[in-house]
């Protein structure tokens, strides 16, 4: 076991002091992107990573751009499922811990009349892949309403690139306890959906352009991760 | 308090011609690109629905921007406030259970259970709950009493008789 990476908590209760509530081991996936496709068990460059150092050669984010014309609004979506490759079977059950980590990025402005990206929703879904025939099963599904946005005329980085961490639950049950790897006949999956927009006002003469960084692996503050209780 | 989308934040303080730059709602931070006032930005973004909104301008004055934090700028001891300087104390007439009137030299709280207040004010002998005052007269003195545990009010001319009288 590897102690940064597997963590064991203990529980206080505030109200009665010394009350232990809980036992239970967690262990962090973290999303991240290959320099080079996997082709087997299935086709993917998108993984969900147990034990760093990362692909130093892969991207630190998948990023996606849109353009709105003035007076108009477009919207678009970043949409990626990443897969846990480790074949080496693990169980966990309880409550999966989701943190995804989106920045939105304000790239180009009209200088004197503005534009805004938005931050519109996240959807994470937790599936189980079957490889024998690569259809996948639902364990949960949870949509995030954000409507979070940046408005205005620069597009300095330190200003123009909010960053943030949202939190899905997922209570996938404690008994049956779910079975992941080769032996098991199951893969773990995360499907990330980020939708987002960008606005152009009528009075703009330049099209505001927005871009949408799903991050992954790499910059520790910046990490898409997957807690999962193993037991 | 609703929440307004950073766009419309970002037009009212355009139209309010105020010189903002970036209207980040994932942190509710703007950003300008010179020096505004919190009543210009109140007056421009309060109709949005934030008239209750703490606005602070880091910078703008010099002045601290998280005065609810303690530092050691604030205080000389990190678990003292210093009185009158850091913290400053009300005058004791602020206090909701004291009614000061005509204050005067030498004067005292003393508690009516009448108003339920502090009143100002100079106590009598006979508010000591040790002391019991009856109908006092010239020439009399405060004596003690030990049947009651009490000091009461005396002739002395009575006292010396009557310990003239029990010595013999």
């Amino acid at each position: 076991m590897v102690e940064s990476v597997r963590t064991t908590y203990i529980t206080r209760d505030p109200d009665y002091g010394t009350m232990v509530l809980g036992f239970f081991q967690e262990t962090p996936f973290y999303a991240a992107i290959l320099s080079e496709e996997i082709t087997s068990p299935l086709t993917t460059e998108n993984i969900l990573l147990y034990d760093p150092p990362a692909d130093m050669r892969g991207d630190d984010y998948i990023e996606e751009s849109i353009t709105a014309t003035a007076g108009n609004t477009t919207e678009s979506e970043i949409d990626e499922t990443f897969t846990f490759i480790q074949t080496k079977g693990f169980s966990f059950a309880g409550t999966v811990q989701a943190l995804v980590n989106i920045t939105i990025d304000l790239d180009t402005v009209d200088g004197t009349t503005g534009g805004a990206a938005r931050l519109e929703t996240i959807l994470v879904e937790l599936l189980k892949y079957k490889i024998s025939d690569g259809t996948t099963s639902q364990l949960g599904i949870a949509t995030h309403t954000l409507a979070l946005d940046v408005a205005g005329n620069v597009t300095t980085s330190t200003y123009a690139e909010p960053t943030l961490t949202e939190l899905f639950l997922f209570d996938v049950g404690v008994d049956p306890k779910i079975d992941i790897g080769s032996t098991a006949g199951y893969l773990l999956q995360m499907r990330v959906k980020v939708t987002f927009s960008v606005h152009t006002p009528a009075a703009a003469s330049i099209q505001t352009i927005a871009k949408c960084r799903l991050n992954c692996y790499r910059n520790l503050t910046r990490n898409t991760i997957l807690k999962v209780p193993i037991i | 308090m609703t929440k307004s989308t950073a766009m419309e934040v970002y037009n009212a303080l355009i139209t309010a011609v105020l010189p903002v730059t970036i209207v980040d709602a994932l942190n509710t931070i703007c950003y300008f690109s010179s020096s505004v006032s919190e009543t210009d930005v109140h007056t421009a973004i309060d109709s949005l629905g934030w008239s209750a909104v703490r606005i602070i301008i880091p910078g703008s004055s010099g002045a601290d921007p998280y005065p609810q934090y303690l530092n050691t700028t604030r205080h000389d001891e990190l678990l003292r406030h210093p009185y009158g300087t850091v913290v400053p104390y009300p005058a004791i007439e602020e206090a909701t259970d004291v009614t000061i009137t005509s204050i005067a030299n030498r004067d005292l709280l003393i508690y009516d259970e009448t108003s339920e207040v502090f009143e100002n004010g100079k106590i009598a002998a006979d508010d000591l709950s040790d002391m019991v005052i009856t109908t006092p007269e010239d020439g009399q003195a405060i004596v003690y009493d030990g049947s009651t545990s009490k000091f009461v009010n005396r002739k002395i001319d009575t006292m010396i008789d009557a310990l003239i009288f029990g010595g013999m």
